[in-house]
């Protein structure tokens, strides 16, 4: 294979995720207008039709949002893939050439000698053994090249079943006949332009829609109670985990199954499917994938280099030098956190006493990445461990789901079950970050920013506190201890 | 139809909206489309062409029936509203 590149074209590949991404920032527009669109016919509209279309009014709004938030993330580790591809690329044009310079500096040091003197010999014996090396690091690029790709076929293979579940078995035509099969738009497309399409017509095209959710997961305006989605999704889990003949038996159902079941809320299978697959999915991508789609996951922009992706996090939030000091010198929570591990530390870190490191491993996390003075490489690992605790752990995922739930933001996450990763990894410390992020959200409750920022940080720190209780003394004096420092920092964080 | 009541220009509204955002949503699935060979083209490894392929394949024409949807759900609701403006509004 010598210095053979990895096949693919890293910077075409990131033109056109450049424009997904902007496609998916315009879903995310369109979701707010056709949430708007539907309540406002849903003011006034009254009839005994009006349940059928407030029905379909959140079924479509979560066939958008599952788009956007699934685009969102496939485009965040296709980012991650595109950059590893790249600098496989480049590292293994340098090896190349290394190999050329060392072949061409031992033809030019043996040449003044006789070609079959052992000096000779030797010089091409150890530039070979040393091309042969580089050779080896070029294998080595081409073999993470691959094992990032098979990681993103998980991946992408997970988002397609979202969308069409079994449909990572179908092939690409097959699946766009599926889709439309399901969706019941086949012919209505010219019917519309003609001016021709009847009532039937289109009510029938909202059929699949319709029964997406159960009537409690809909609003009076046909939005969707998020909260109570994303908890009839966890349930759906927890009795998939619980019952594995009855996961083996939704796992065997396909879209059509699922769509013309005759109740409401054929979607909460699909989505507790997807949650499982995106699960694993995410589990076997390689940790340079990882890290580097961070880059890629802050409100779904594309950005260039992680230092780039850390800017943008400084550029909304820091904190001042006495904050830091303050949680290095903080003498109630060192002192708390030592009597934690004197007392032992958890076999399992899903203990009662691991909620608590979790609880502290976000606020340590989140006070790395917000520092200015944080080496860019104590920040990526501060920020992977947060997104490790955060996908690894019950306390880490219940704190995540807290934060997302306080700051209305189930939305996106709550349907495909994915766990994010940065931006969640501040959830204790940067919960006004998040709270900056989704402004308008903060803004249609009528709260002002400030006060959203308290109010979500309170949340995350009910989320820590809760997890304590019950906990052992020094649980609770650790866990008060992480509290009095969110409140009594927090006020200091400047958000704009 | 017997399935209405409300207020004719809340209905309107709504419709156009939805009309509006269905369109868009088309147009958004047709980009998605192109953006989505795009990627295939260019992700190299074969079973990543493959799976890029499907995943593509599938969101891009789940947005553009969502598209249809809004559109059939817009043109419901004008057709509501229209149907109530003649029944002289009222619930």
């Amino acid at each position: 294979m010598g210095f053979e590149l990895p096949p693919g074209d890293p910077d075409a590949l990131l033109g056109a995720l450049g424009t997904i991404g902007s496609v998916s920032g315009d879903l995310k527009t369109q979701g707010e207008s056709t949430r708007r669109g539907f309540a406002q016919a849903l003011a006034t509209w009254k009839g005994p039709r009006a349940d059928d279309f407030r029905g379909a009014s959140a079924g479509l709004q979560l066939q958008v949002s599952e788009a956007q938030s699934t685009l969102d993330r496939a485009v965040a580790d296709l980012d991650g893939y595109a950059r590893v591809l790249k600098a496989a690329i480049a590292e293994i044009r340098h090896l190349e050439s290394q190999a050329h310079h060392r072949r061409t500096q031992a033809d030019s040091d043996a040449a003044s000698l006789p070609s079959d003197s052992v000096e000779a010999t030797q010089i091409q014996q150890h530039a070979a053994q040393a091309v042969g090396l580089l050779e080896s690091q070029a294998e080595e690029e081409r073999q993470k090249v691959r094992r990032a790709a098979a990681g993103l076929v998980g991946v992408l293979n997970a988002g397609t079943a979202l969308a069409v579940p079994g449909g990572e078995k179908l092939s690409a035509g097959d699946l766009a006949r599926r889709v439309h099969q399901m969706s019941g738009v086949d012919g209505i497309s010219r019917a519309i332009a003609a001016g021709t399409l009847t009532g039937p017509q289109a009510w029938a095209a909202l059929d699949t829609p319709s029964k997406a959710l159960k009537p409690e997961e809909i609003n009076t305006d046909g939005s969707i109670d998020w909260k109570k989605l994303a908890d009839d999704v966890r349930e759906q889990e927890k009795e998939d985990h619980e019952n594995p003949a009855k996961a083996l038996l939704d796992g065997s159902l396909d879209a059509w199954t699922l769509a013309t079941a005759p109740t409401g809320g054929w979607a909460l299978a699909r989505l507790a499917i997807a949650s499982r697959n995106f699960a694993l999915a995410k589990a076997a991508l390689p940790l340079d994938v990882m890290k580097l789609s961070q880059a890629a996951l802050d409100e779904g922009r594309i950005l260039e280099t992680p230092a780039q992706a850390i800017d943008s996090v400084e550029g909304l939030l820091t904190l001042t030098d006495a904050d830091v000091a303050a949680f290095q010198a903080d003498a109630a929570l060192s002192s708390a956190a030592e009597n934690v591990v004197r007392s032992g530390l958890p076999e399992v870190l899903d203990g009662t006493v691991g909620k608590l490191f979790v609880g502290l491993g976000f606020l340590g996390d989140g006070l790395t990445l917000a520092d200015p003075h944080s080496a860019t490489d104590d920040k990526w690992d501060a920020g992977v461990n947060a997104a490790g605790l955060a996908m690894t752990t019950e306390t880490g995922s219940t704190l995540v789901a807290g934060g997302l739930e306080a700051t209305g933001l189930v939305a996106a996450d709550a349907a495909v079950g994915w766990v994010p990763v940065v931006g969640w990894g501040l959830v204790a410390v940067t919960a006004g970050y998040e709270v900056y992020k989704h402004w308008d959200t903060v803004k249609s409750w009528g709260v002002d920013a400030w006060h959203g920022t308290e109010w979500v940080a309170g949340k995350a720190w009910d989320g820590i506190s809760s997890a304590a209780s019950g906990a052992e003394h020094g649980l609770e004096d650790a866990a008060k201890a992480t509290g009095n420092f969110i409140s009594d920092h927090l006020p200091h964080i400047s958000l704009w | 139809m017997a399935n209405v009541g409300g207020d004719p220009s809340h209905l309107s509204g709504g419709a156009a909206s939805l009309h509006a955002s269905g369109t868009a949503l088309e147009h958004l699935g047709g980009t998605l489309t192109g953006a989505g060979r795009s990627v295939s083209g260019s992700a190299g490894e074969p079973a990543l062409v493959a799976a890029a392929e499907r995943f593509f394949s599938a969101w891009s024409t789940l947005v553009t029936d969502t598209g249809t949807q809004l559109r059939a759900a817009g043109q419901l609701a004008s057709s509501a509203a229209a149907d109530l403006a003649t029944a002289g509004g009222g619930h």
